[in-house]
């Protein structure tokens, strides 16, 4: 177990190094986030959206900064997989002793990592200059941030999967992403949209996911959107195993075909 | 030890027409090893020889369980690829063909070696040594400290070795260790692996290459692929001994007149060639293409007679490459 948490520092240390070797990036990411930040919190500042207040008993500049913020963690979780199953270095790292399961949290961590710095320098914009308040559920918070992950990583495993086999072009991740920007609660509450369409929202983790992260951030117990939790948790449960399953049989499927490699 | 047993692989190849789907793909199979039965010793050096296509990367990758067989199984260092292949990565080292892939291009050599020093299961307190005692076997440990993007092809490939003795296992799959290698480095590369780790440190070693000399210089036994098949398994002496070619006697003699040059070829029956070595001394240079060396006899005392001066003689053993080729055409007719 140590030794496999080893891993996964190894794994944060050679991304740390190679993404730290591009300078000009790190700047244009970093103005990226707090531009973003500024637009956003500028937009709503003096807006109001009567279904948010209603639902989540917050101001619009909370629901977008908090959306804008977590969504790092949803758009990086949902790529992952593919990004660290690139043929270039696929073949090396699965003929060492690494377990599946440990190259796929190991390639997760730094992206995540860095997300959580993302996210700190969108509440700090929010809070700092825009008057957002929150009272944070540290643990709580953790939880939903651990299964929106989870679930997505789910999902990006599945994508992995499809692309391991059709070598470009991933439908699943592209379907995924066009679903959570229209359906997965992110920077509007999907129920605004005409009544059979928003449903597609109940069959996604991510409404879930920023439903209660929301929640939680302004200092709402889980027992107090419990329904919305399990759900999440329930999902989760479903996609991740789900998703394993399917990138573990695509990779045998690409080794017994011998197109591991291949672009 | 390396034990293949009918070990199989067919490739499906699907020509795609353009802007047409399944329906209209023609599938064609080629069987890239056919009922593989190979036994590799503990601490053997044993090598894979065969032309393009003759199916050794996809036997080491079988090994390496990075390929799944369609039929048959191996088991490396006692453990099977199908069932058990979490341990034959434990057990084994690698290195492939493959061109600059595997590395991380934006970190420098010593880096990358860290990176999967750990994926490899080096313990954390020998990583350092270990990398450090690799980078300047490879030759390598002035560049450590160079972006692998930076390094040539040359470089790629003696960080490759490096990478692959890391995890010090006891079984090394080499696909080509010194394709792109410049003479000197080739060299130095070829007696680590012959002197330190086959001999002293008596690893099982996969060596595959094109170099039928290198084969021959470095390997126990040699292994001839073809097309899936295997031609032939013995020491690199006796495969070249399976050339049924006839034998070629060289020889240089001096005060020789054209009628005994003439009388030697009737002797000789088969063929005779000869050149003049050296016109004042009539020297000749005299290639006998017999049958059987027995013959050589009637020559040596047809020479003493006359006494013919003989200031050489040699005896051409057919290359391996002569067998290489022989055993290639044998096996297409």
């Amino acid at each position: 177990m140590f030794e496999e948490l080893h891993k996964i520092y190894s794994f944060i240390k050679r991304d740390i190094f190679s993404w730290s070797s591009y300078k000009l990036n790190i700047l244009l990411i970093i103005i990226s986030t707090v531009f973003g930040a500024l637009a956003y919190a500028f937009l709503s500042v003096n807006a109001q959206m009567q279904i948010v207040t209603q639902k989540y008993n917050m101001s619009l500049l909370s629901y977008l900064i908090i959306g804008l913020a977590f969504s790092t963690y949803i758009n990086q979780s949902l790529n992952v997989v593919q990004k660290a199953s690139s043929p270039w270095w696929l073949e090396e790292v699965l003929v060492s002793p690494t377990r599946l399961i440990t190259f796929i949290v190991g390639s997760a961590a730094w992206g995540l990592i860095w997300n959580t710095i993302a996210v700190l320098i969108y509440l700090g914009i929010g809070i700092g200059f825009f008057g957002l308040t929150l009272n944070i559920n540290i643990l709580g918070t953790l939880l939903i941030v651990a299964l929106g992950i989870s679930s997505c990583i789910g999902f990006s495993m599945i994508g992995a999967g499809v692309l391991i086999i059709v070598k470009q072009g991933d439908p699943i991740s592209w379907l995924v992403q066009i679903f959570t920007e229209l359906f997965g609660n992110v920077l509007f509450p999907p129920e605004v949209m005409p009544y059979p369409l928003h449903l597609i929202s109940y069959l996604l983790p991510q409404y879930y996911f920023f439903k209660c992260i929301r929640l939680t951030l302004i200092g709402y117990s889980i027992a107090s959107f419990l329904q919305d939790f399990i759900i999440l948790v329930l999902l989760t449960a479903i996609l991740l195993p789900i998703g394993y399953k399917i990138y573990a049989w695509c990779l045998h499927r690409a080794k017994k075909e011998g197109t591991l490699s291949w672009f | 030890m390396i034990e293949m047993i009918d070990l199989t692989k067919i490739f499906t190849i699907r020509k795609r027409k353009l802007f047409a789907f399944h329906s209209s793909m023609d599938h064609k199979t080629i069987k890239a090893l056919d009922h593989v039965n190979l036994k590799v010793r503990p601490g053997e050096l044993f090598g894979l020889l065969g032309p393009n296509g003759a199916g050794k990367t996809t036997l080491i990758k079988l090994l390496s369980t990075l390929l799944i067989p369609d039929e048959g199984t191996a088991y490396v260092n006692g453990f099977s690829i199908l069932e058990d292949p979490m341990n034959v990565r434990k057990s084994i080292g690698t290195l492939f063909s493959v061109g600059d892939r595997g590395f991380f291009w934006r970190l420098d050599g010593y880096k990358n070696l860290e990176f999967f020093a750990s994926i490899y299961n080096v313990p954390r307190n020998k990583r350092k040594e270990r990398i450090q005692q690799l980078l300047e076997i490879v030759g390598l440990s002035h560049e450590s400290s160079i972006i692998y993007q930076r390094y040539s092809l040359g470089m790629k490939r003696k960080l490759m070795l490096a990478r692959a003795l890391l995890p010090d296992p006891p079984i090394l799959f080499l696909d080509e260790p010194t394709a792109n290698l410049d003479p000197i480095s080739a060299r130095s590369i070829r007696s680590y692996i012959k002197t330190t780790l086959s001999q002293d440190f008596k690893k099982t070693i996969i060596y595959t290459t094109h170099n039928i000399e290198e084969a021959a210089e470095l390997c126990d036994r040699i292994c001839v692929l073809h097309v899936g098949h295997v031609l032939a398994l013995d020491t690199p002496d006796n495969i070249r001994n399976m050339v049924k070619t006839k034998k070629i006697i060289e020889i240089v003699i001096k005060n020789v007149t054209p009628r005994q040059i003439e009388q030697l070829e009737a002797l000789n029956k088969t063929s005779l060639e000869y050149q003049v070595d050296n016109d004042e001394t009539n020297q000749y240079r005299i290639q006998l293409c017999m049958d059987r060396l027995d013959s050589l006899s009637v020559i040596i005392r047809f020479l003493s007679q006359h006494r013919i001066e003989v200031v050489d003689l040699s005896y051409k053993k057919p290359t391996l490459e002569e067998a290489f080729i022989y055993l290639v055409q044998k096996r297409n007719q």
